[in-house]
């Protein structure tokens, strides 16, 4: 029990501070203003059981009925006052009530979002934190509900503390029996939320993967292998068998959590009858008016209803405990793995890895004890067969994993004491599945490095390195355009070469003293291939490149290649002493260099 | 006056449109909600009508001689009534509310299939042009609407019932001029209301576009595709503030309607109550009289504020049936679109010869450039042909026609000399097999993955190896799993595969082999491969069965060299056209870029 109420004042607090954060002054504003209107009732009830009290007096003959009259009518008008105000004061309270919730949700969807940008990229890599963050989300939404309901609870607590104050006066007994009879449902209740979550919970998977399947039918790089080998009927029959089964788990458990919550709310219901009878005696044998049948039944009734729902919120909070947990621990989790440390970062002179080993979260071994150095000014190329471990090289360097072994130096110096920030700001890269935003072109490319967004000409210049779009584009081209259609009708539509140059541009905007390429001329023509390679060998003498790419031709200029296999690095060198002495790497390039003779 | 009718018109005509589909995906889930909200309304008068008896049977006691026993029965009598009401209520409420939740998931399950099956049906232009998939996109955000409008619907009901009986109720029991004073000073809020709700739900409907660019940021800050990037060009302030602005502009908006409109609607809601307060007062002289019981005043005191109430709601319901009307009608819209290319031919096809294409023409839907211009050239689909070019030229755009993804805008493509469109396009489409420069892999099994190019197949265990084999990825598979119901991501089991971007192009490979298709089209298949791969899966492809063809799309000119038919294409137009030795010998665009590669390798052996 004290455990519990532990755990509902700390939600309280949690979601309370969230609220009040949001959006000060309207939460204040909100609170009075729930305060006010929710003193109506009374006012109405009392107002109520003199009119009544008045006309039974006239039936009676006990009063004259001009008097009567008269003072009906007061009664009616401020009444009528009172009701006129606090109507249009609550009419406008809930729109802008709505309006704050707005705010407040955006506010949140934004901390979510800043939150998670601080996760490491290893957190996606698992299925079970997939579900987790799919969780997350959906516990966003219910953190929304408990902000709605820590509103209410505050207003719920002032309509409770008025009514207990009004029925005590009345008789506390019975008070007291409505108060016992509700209590039992808050366990109830509690456990409810807790099996709720733990339903939902469980069918998170098969709701994530039904969604997955049925996205893939809508998937614009699908449709045209799903039309050409008709395996739409195969998906759609894969969606319904899976929909199938998350609906008949839910109808299941609607049906059976039910009717106990009917029970819960019987005792209450006769508790009322019996008042009701109660104060019908107390009328007949005169002990009460007539006025205050409406009056008093209304009191308990409020009193059962506030107590009732201040009960729901109490246990929702509780029986939400578990979820807002869940969730604090999304929203609070701090950066794990990857730990940033405080060294500034001048220049990098000189990467190592030492016995560097990684293996993916729960699976097997990527990377087994490489080795290698890289100075600057030096051009590398990482060569390999596929699935040897060299984007998983790039991943480590750019500080998405720890190594599980050994360690990476730069300047002599562990990576991971260097300010994770500045460090990247001192690399450019082109991921192997980089990404086009569906903004400007002007802001694509400006994303590698944000203030250069208003310096066009650098901007053009960029685009220029990576022959982006043709010639004549770039120098009267508008860079506001859209790269895509999504949003604007008037974007352009790229086809997949000039989404890799603008993937470079955005690299080579940066001008960082490194810049890393992850297979960045797979998807162009051979003249675009060449004329880039060539504009890197020759523009950056200065800078030091990483280049994982499977074209052995480009290898011949370069500095160092290191021949991975099986995780390893099975060969280190320049082109030409690889060449003469690394059987395997002649090989590949023979392979390809002999189909050019 | 036109614009109002036709406007109503139009709610009415998604109104019925919304009930169809909503009675379709589950009728008895919607009835059965109808008729516990129109009970919940009957019986919420009847708790009215019951305490106005309850009260006179007290005011009578008091005022008579009855017995204190027989009082208290007659009164027991009234709250038994009360009592059996109000539980049935409660009943009623939680099954309702079961009932409701079941009718949301049956509906959502049965639009989701009939969309996915529209969505089968289209064209691949509806996934290319922006356009088109935009209103895919918007019909997938409209159907939620579809039953909030029917449940607008059911309150609707509900209120009229409830209007119609306190209507009722105040015309036997008081005077009729009460009933429509109290009417008539509801009337203005009527139209204050109903102008609010417009103001509101036409604004968010012209910010529905602001809404996708809030909900895309969202999604590139959450989603793991982008989770690499976002995180090293640290594109936080960038992306929130984007977000941010976005939705400040649209709240700004919505904050304007609300404090102003809201605040008009507000006021003009105190009149009833005025008029209630005066016909009250009608009642209350009544009673002193003689003409009217004690009971009567609570009653119809509650009675006036229900008619006054039911009455607003109507407009209310109404407006807020508008409010979806825009999302409905692009759900509408995508259900009744019809695909461009005409399936209508017949002819089957036995064996694949000749491919031509003749004088053809093509422009991707509302675009302006011609990706082909003009173009004509003949290929032998039992050889192993090659379309070279720089990017951009239209060589995937040759492909997508020949599996009949769009129609030409002019000329003819013709197999074995007869114009494609005759053929059965199931038929054409059985023929060929491909592997499209992007390629999906599925977060499916293994299985799935590789026999979908022909997965009446899919049991066949020995094809599977076979095409695993010939994308030379059996044994990196088999060395991490030996089920081939494993999945190929970690997405959704945790013994899920992660591939590398080689390997799952080898796995793009090894469905498109699995299909025994006469004819194998592969667009850039070995962009990803190391060399070894990339020699070892040419040289099979070039072993391929002497009756099965290739077409196939390239940057690495190498491999051309066992190509026997070689397409240069440039500016949707064949330039050159022959064998390698041959194009090499013209010395023109097929040779500058062929020896812009090869040089590269003469200096390094």
């Amino acid at each position: 029990m004290i455990k519990n109420i532990k755990a509902f004042l700390l939600n309280f607090a949690f979601c309370f501070r969230l609220l009040y954060q949001s959006d000060k002054k309207g939460i204040i504003f909100l609170l009075l203003a729930k305060t006010v209107v929710s003193i109506w009732p009374f006012i109405n009830m009392y107002i109520m059981k003199f009119i009544i009290d008045k006309l039974a007096f006239i039936l009676s003959d006990t009063l004259s009925l001009d008097m009567a009259l008269k003072e009906i009518l007061l009664l009616l008008c401020i009444f009528a006052l009172i009701k006129i105000s606090l109507e249009f004061l609550q009419n406008y309270i809930m729109k802008i009530n709505d309006l704050q919730m707005q705010s407040l949700l955006t506010y949140i969807n934004l901390q979510i979002m800043k939150k998670s940008l601080q996760i490491d990229i290893s957190y996606f890599d698992m299925p079970k934190n997939f579900d987790e963050l799919n969780q997350s989300r959906q516990n966003a939404h219910s953190i929304h509900q408990m902000l709605f309901m820590t509103a209410n609870t505050i207003s719920s607590v002032l309509f409770f503390t008025a009514n207990i104050v009004l029925a005590l006066k009345i008789n506390w007994q019975i008070s007291l029996l409505v108060i016992i009879v509700v209590l039992p449902k808050y366990v109830f209740k509690g456990k409810l939320e807790k099996k709720n979550y733990d339903f939902e919970k469980s069918q998170l998977r098969d709701t994530r993967f039904a969604g997955y399947l049925s996205s893939l039918i809508f998937d614009k790089t699908a449709a045209k292998e799903i039309r050409l080998f008709h395996i739409g009927d195969y998906l759609i029959d894969k969606y319904i068998t899976t929909q199938h089964k998350v609906t008949d788990e839910k109808n299941k458990y609607f049906n059976k959590r039910n009717l106990q919550e009917i029970i819960f709310n019987i005792p209450s219901a006769v508790i009322q009858i019996l008042i009701k009878i109660y104060v019908v005696y107390r009328i007949l044998i005169r002990e009460n008016t007539i006025g205050d049948f409406t009056y008093i039944t209304g009191i308990y009734e409020n009193l059962n209803t506030s107590l009732s729902s201040l009960i729901d919120s109490a246990a929702t909070l509780v029986g939400y405990n578990e979820r807002i947990n869940d969730f604090k621990k999304y929203f609070l989790l701090c950066e794990g793995t990857v730990q940033s440390g405080d060294l500034a970062v001048e220049e990098i002179n000189k990467i190592e890895f030492r016995n560097v080993s990684f293996g993916y979260p729960d699976s097997e071994t990527v990377l087994d004890q490489v080795s290698f150095s890289v100075n600057r000014h030096e051009k590398v190329m990482l060569v390999g067969f596929n699935g040897s471990g060299k984007t998983t090289l790039i991943k480590l360097l750019t500080r998405f994993y720890e190594p599980t072994q050994g360690t990476i130096l730069i300047n002599g110096i562990d990576i991971s004491k260097y300010n994770l920030k500045q460090l990247r700001e001192k690399i450019a890269v082109v991921f192997q599945d980089f990404n086009v935003f569906s903004f400007t072109i002007r802001e694509n490319v400006a994303i590698g490095d944000l203030a250069q967004y208003h310096n066009e000409t650098l901007i053009r210049s960029s685009l220029r390195f990576s022959d982006f779009n043709n010639d004549q584009y770039l120098d009267t081209g508008d860079i506001d355009l859209y790269v895509n259609r999504n949003f604007e009708s008037s974007g352009i539509e790229l086809s997949g070469g000039q989404k890799q140059k603008l993937a470079i541009s955005r690299a080579v905007i940066r001008n960082s003293q490194m810049i890393i390429l992850d297979e960045p001329t797979a998807s162009l023509d051979p003249l675009s291939e060449s004329e880039i390679l060539d504009t890197f060998n020759s523009l950056y003498k200065d800078k030091t490149l990483i280049m994982v790419s499977h074209r052995l031709s480009a290898a011949v200029k370069m500095d160092k290649i290191i021949f991975m296999d099986g995780g390893k690095i099975s060969g280190i060198g320049c082109h030409k002493d690889l060449y003469a002495k690394y059987e395997i790497y002649r090989k590949l390039f023979d392979l390809q260099a002999e189909k050019y003779n | 006056m036109n614009k109002f009718i036709s406007q109503k018109t139009n709610i009415v005509k998604n109104l019925l449109f919304s009930m169809k589909v909503v009675l379709k995906s589950n009728p008895f889930c919607f009835i059965v909600g109808v008729m516990i909200q129109m009970i919940n309304i009957i019986l919420y008068y009847l708790i009215l009508y019951f305490g106005r008896n309850l009260l006179n049977a007290l005011n009578f006691s008091l005022n008579s001689q009855q017995s204190l026993s027989e009082s208290i029965l007659c009164a027991f009598i009234w709250i038994l009534l009360i009592a059996m009401c109000s539980t049935a209520t409660i009943f009623l409420n939680y099954y309702k509310n079961i009932i409701f939740q079941k009718q949301q998931l049956y509906f959502e399950e049965y639009i989701n299939i009939k969309m996915a099956q529209k969505c089968m049906e289209l064209d691949i232009s509806y996934f290319d042009n922006p356009q088109y998939y935009d209103k895919i996109k918007r019909a997938q955000e409209g159907k939620v609407r579809l039953n909030f409008v029917v449940y607008r619907v059911v309150f609707f009901i509900a209120n009229i019932t409830s209007f119609l009986i306190a209507l009722s109720i105040a015309l036997s029991l008081s005077h009729f001029i009460f009933p429509v004073i109290i009417l008539a000073l509801t009337f203005p809020a009527l139209l204050t209301r109903g102008k609010y709700y417009r103001h509101l739900f036409e604004y968010e409907n012209s910010q529905q576009g602001i809404k996708r660019k809030i909900s895309y940021l969202a999604g590139l800050i959450l989603g793991k595709d982008t989770a690499k990037e976002v995180r090293f060009y640290e594109m936080e302030d960038f992306l929130s503030e984007k977000y941010q602005n976005h939705w400040n502009k649209y709240v700004s908006g919505v904050k304007k309607i609300i404090v102003k409109r809201g605040a008009i609607d507000s006021l003009f809601t105190v009149f009833p109550v005025i008029g209630i307060m005066f016909s009250i007062y009608f009642v209350v002289l009544r009673i002193g009289e003689g003409n009217a019981n004690l009971g009567d005043f609570a009653y119809l005191f509650s009675v006036f504020s229900s008619l006054s109430n039911s009455f607003l709601s109507l407009v209310e319901d109404l407006a807020k049936m508008s409010e979806s009307e825009a999302a409905i009608q692009n759900y509408n819209n995508f259900m009744e679109t019809k695909p461009h290319v005409v399936y209508k031919g017949q002819l089957p096809i036995e064996t694949i010869e000749i491919i031509e294409f003749r004088n053809v023409c093509f422009t991707y839907p509302e675009t302006e450039k011609m990706v082909l211009n003009n173009i004509s050239f003949k290929l032998n689909a039992k050889k192993k042909n090659a379309i070279v070019g720089i990017n951009g030229a239209g060589k995937s755009t040759i492909i997508k026609l020949l599996l009949r993804f769009y129609d030409v805008d002019s000329g003819n493509i013709f197999i074995n000399h007869v114009d494609i469109q005759k053929y059965d396009i199931t038929k054409i489409r059985q023929a060929f097999s491909a592997v499209f420069q992007d390629y999906v892999i599925y977060s499916l099994s293994i299985r799935d993955n590789i026999s979908f190019s022909d997965y009446f197949d899919k049991n066949n265990d020995a094809r599977i190896m076979k095409a695993l084999d010939f994308a030379e990825i059996k044994d990196e598979i088999f060395s991490r799993t030996s089920n081939l119901e494993t999945f190929l991501s970690r997405d959704f089991t945790e013994d899920g595969i992660e591939l590398s971007g080689g390997q799952k192009q080898k796995i793009a490979i090894a469905r498109c082999a699995f299909k025994n298709a006469q004819v194998l089209i592969m667009d850039e298949p070995t962009a990803s491969l190391d060399p070894e791969a990339e020699y070892s899966i040419i040289s099979k492809l070039h072993r391929l069965h002497e009756n099965r063809g290739l077409i196939m799309i390239s940057h690495r000119l190498s491999n051309m060299k066992m190509m026997d038919y070689i397409l240069v294409i440039n500016n949707g137009k064949v330039v050159e056209e022959g064998s390698h030795n041959k194009l090499l010998n013209d010395r023109k665009q097929y040779y500058n870029m062929y020896t812009v590669q090869a040089d590269k390798y003469q200096t390094g052996s």
